[in-house]
């Protein structure tokens, strides 16, 4: 050995090695160089054992340089996976080295691997020294989650900081000068105005300057193209006259309230009687920054479908913003649900006014998503009614008149942005249009003959919720679930064996396996978050737990089950990071940025942060599957 | 003012007392054990920059070395040093190894780094790809320093590798080639400890396959090596 300093292109390369991946990139430079100056750098050929129980109390840290490590119970039984896959920039086994005993697991180069080892002195001292370092190896997941959310928040920065309120001067809110023509100008020479400077609309101005229309994209295909007009016709002809127009020192409010109330998509904006701009629906929506109570106060007080429709739009820029700040998408999901439930229970007071039966006592149910709370930024109705049972032979004729109001109902949250059920699940079907002893019924049926409809059906109907009316039937129909799936072990069988049909899309290697056919993507509600959702609900069901959100019933179920307060908490996390990747999806598909299929991602578009955490949900995923195969023999 | 006895031979810079200490110290190291198993003990990787391609006539301009300990790259235990010049090689030659004007004629006193190449190496057996123009390189410059016969047994992976993995060695030649075979990363190729820390990773690769190559000790492996004939 020399006593020379270590070469410092060495050191540098080393470093730069570790820099790509967590928690070495967060590491304060002097800590990661001295934790890169001992490394030692092994090799190991594929399908040859790195560490297993036999090795002894672990006293290294091994950092995957390049390759991939398996990692798997010692007796072979890999069937289930429990341990998963380790690529480039993860380390193992952290538990044992910080509890210095053997490792459970036998760990196998899947490839040709190189690791660095980080011997346990210096290991200790990273750990004494480095908070990053420290807090990645004692929390990992939590450490990644926040990590990504850091980022997510700082990916948004850049927008929050332009984000006015609704509250400011429509002046604030221009973003270019207007861009006007003579309205004599001919229809082609408007095209390519709009394609050269690359904008949605044209102002056309008389001869004393003065706006006298607008013409924008939209007008192309319904003016011009489907009408048929030749490109050499004068715009005036085909142009929006006298377009509305607001003064600049009006609210940006006040715009979203007229294009919503007229069906405007561009406002001119005047400062005295001179044009100063145009201001589009997208402008303001790109804008929205809108508080949770303000909201809640124009939900509840809104006249008409239209005013209601407008406020639930609004409900979804809230969720983006909310997305922007970095909040958790547990707390997301909550607020939506909560203003969706506003939207709900407001829609249900308009059909009120026309349809009389609020004396019923009936019960409106949220069922799925909206029922376990945890709806993303697009999602279409589930949902039931409830009632006491009338007196003999009446019941038919209450069912007609709460059908007629249920219709009512659904038909304006279409209109509010909850799409009607493909499927049908939807108060105004009669078939879930239900008196108590009814329901109680078809959910004994469903328990009794597990065959895949009734499948298919509990997982929809058994997420439910009391969203409007009297709760107390609702608290009956879960007693009676509760209390009557203890008894059918077969149907929670069968539940078990179809929430293990859809596997997490992880590849041998820990690799995420995308779907070629469908451009490379991965599905996140069916391939990631779906298997969350039904595993909870069986752990829930099979413990007795009365909770409805998947995140509720982990930590319900949890204890109760023996599943360690850390484990809970890790599969929460991971089910939260799925969650507020769709809401991101989503919200990037608003933004017309993202792909078309709302709940599709390709995992190439994530930062390498949110791929490996994406990982680590995926084997959280198979992790809680696993369980629930295990409990059921599957 | 060479002393009457001189043990060593050549013309004779003028060591002083301290650097003559250490090279005898050197020469009293214990041989490494060549009946060790190849994966046991440590073998030292080496890469030299020089200031053009005549191992016979160009100059040394820039050593790196980093071992091998136990079938790990260990490193902490590394070594490079820049050799002072008394004027700069040539831009071409500069462009090579990105060692610039300033770096050389600015570089350690040659004596005492190559004491400490000495040092740092011990007697544990050397590596290289292509080796005999390292070794030749080495022993030219250390003779001339510190007038030392640098004979060391040197393990040439240029010779190894083929014989490791026969199913490449008629389509792979030069290190390049056999980085890119095992998608082997160089930061900076032709930086000599960059380059070390590359080879390095082939000879992880080397050990694991020596006792299936007939070679499971150290000897053997540097037997394998046509570049044994240096060790004389």
């Amino acid at each position: 050995m020399s006593s020379r300093p270590p070469p410092p292109l060495l050191l540098a390369a080393t470093m730069d090695v570790l820099r790509r991946h967590a928690p070495f990139n967060a590491m304060h430079e002097d800590a990661l160089e001295r934790l890169a100056g001992v490394l030692k750098l092994r090799y190991f050929a594929r399908e040859s054992t790195i560490l297993s129980p036999e090795s002894g109390p672990i006293n290294a840290l091994f950092i995957i340089q390049r390759g991939a490590v398996k990692a798997e119970e010692p007796s072979g039984v890999s069937l289930n996976n429990l341990a998963g896959t380790f690529t480039e920039g993860e380390c193992f086994p952290v538990g044992a080295l910080i509890a210095r005993r053997p490792t459970r697991l036998r760990y196998t180069a899947a490839r040709d691997t190189f690791v660095y080892v980080l011997d346990e002195g210096a290991f200790n001292q990273a750990l004494e020294t480095s908070a990053p370092f420290r807090a990645y190896c004692t929390k990992r997941l939590a450490a990644l989650l926040e990590l990504s959310t850091r980022g997510t928040r700082e990916a948004y920065a850049g927008r929050a900081a332009n984000e006015l309120t609704m509250a400011s001067p429509l002046r604030t809110a221009l973003r270019r000068a207007p861009v006007t023509l003579p309205q004599g100008a001919s229809v082609r020479e408007v095209l390519e105005l709009m394609k050269s400077r690359r904008i949605g609309s044209v102002v056309l101005m008389n001869a004393d300057g003065f706006p006298a229309g607008i013409f924008t994209q939209t007008d192309v295909l319904d003016r011009v193209a489907l009408a048929g007009q030749p490109l050499e016709r004068p715009v005036e002809e085909v142009m929006t006259k006298n377009p509305a127009s607001l003064p600049a020192s009006a609210a940006l409010s006040e715009a979203a309230q007229l294009m919503a109330r007229r069906g405007f998509r561009h406002l001119l904006v005047l400062e005295g009687e001179m044009l100063a701009g145009v201001i589009s629906e997208r402008d303001l929506f790109g804008l929205q920054r809108l508080s949770m109570q303000g909201l809640r106060k124009e939900i509840a007080q809104s006249g008409t479908v239209d005013a209601l429709a407008f406020a639930a739009r609004e409900v979804r820029g809230l969720g983006t913003a909310m997305l922007a700040q970095g909040v958790a998408s547990e707390q997301i999901t909550q607020f939506v649900s909560a203003l969706n439930d506003a939207v709900t229970e407001r829609a249900i007071e308009l059909a009120l006014r026309a349809h009389d039966v609020a004396a019923v006592g009936y019960c409106w149910m949220g069922l799925g998503s909206e029922g376990r709370n945890e709806q993303t930024l697009a999602t279409d109705q589930d949902n039931a009614i409830i009632f006491p049972d009338p007196p003999a032979g009446e019941r038919e004729a209450l069912r007609a008149k709460l059908l007629a109001f249920a219709d009512e109902v659904n038909r304006t949250l279409d209109a509010c942005g909850f799409p009607l059920c493909k499927g049908n699940i939807m108060a105004r079907n009669p078939q879930w249009c239900l008196a108590l002893p009814e329901w109680l019924d078809r959910f004994d049926d469903w328990m009794r003959n597990a065959d895949p409809e009734a499948l298919l059906n509990a997982t929809i109907f058994f997420d439910f919720r009391a969203l409007q009316g009297d709760a107390t039937l609702v608290d009956r129909l879960r007693e009676f679930l509760l209390d009557k799936v203890k008894d059918r072990p077969a149907f929670l069988r069968q539940m078990a064996a179809n929430a293990l049909q859809v596997r997490p899309p992880l590849g041998l290697f820990g690799d995420i396996v995308v779907e070629d056919d469908e451009g490379g993507t991965i599905d996140l509600k069916r391939q990631v978050s779906r298997p969350f959702v039904d595993c909870a609900r069986i752990l829930a069901l099979s413990s007795g737990v009365a909770a409805v959100s998947t995140v509720e019933r982990l930590r319900g179920a949890g204890p109760r089950i023996r599943m360690s307060d850390d484990d809970v908490a890790t599969a929460i996390d991971a089910f939260q990071f799925v969650q507020m990747l769709r809401l991101r999806s989503q919200d990037s598909l608003e933004r017309g940025t993202g792909t078309v299929e709302p709940n599709r991602i390709d995992p190439d578009t994530l930062n390498s942060l949110d791929r490996r955490i994406l990982r680590e949900t995926l084997r959280q995923a198979r992790k809680l599957q696993n369980r629930v195969a295990l409990d059921y023999q599957l | 003012m060479a002393p009457a006895f001189w043990p060593f031979r050549g013309p004779r810079p003028s060591v002083d007392p301290a650097l003559a200490e250490r090279l005898r110290h050197w020469k009293s190291l214990r041989e490494y054990d060549p009946s060790r198993p190849a994966k046991a003990g440590r073998w030292v990787v080496v890469d030299v920059e020089s200031s053009g391609l005549d191992a016979g006539r160009d100059a040394l301009i820039a050593v790196g070395a980093l071992a091998v300990v136990d079938g790990a790259i260990d490193l902490a235990d590394s070594f490079e040093a820049v050799l002072r010049q008394d004027a700069p090689s040539s831009v071409e030659n500069i462009e090579v190894h990105g060692i610039g004007g300033t770096e050389q004629t600015q570089g350690e006193r040659p004596e005492a780094a190559l004491a400490d190449f000495l040092a740092f190496v011990g007697k544990d057996p050397l590596v290289a790809f292509h080796a005999p123009f390292d070794s030749i390189m080495l022993k030219r410059a250390i003779d001339h320093h510190l007038g030392l016969a640098f004979k060391r047994p040197w393990l040439d992976l240029a010779d190894v590798a083929p014989l490791a993995w026969p199913k490449y060695a008629s389509r792979l030649e030069g290190l390049d080639a056999w980085l890119e075979q095992f998608a082997i990363p160089v930061t900076f190729r032709h930086r000599a400890i960059a380059d070390c820390l590359a080879t390095a990773q082939l000879m992880l690769r080397v050990l694991e396959e020596a006792p299936v190559i007939g070679a499971p000790t150290a000897g053997r492996l540097l037997g394998l090596s046509g570049a044994s004939r240096w060790l004389t």
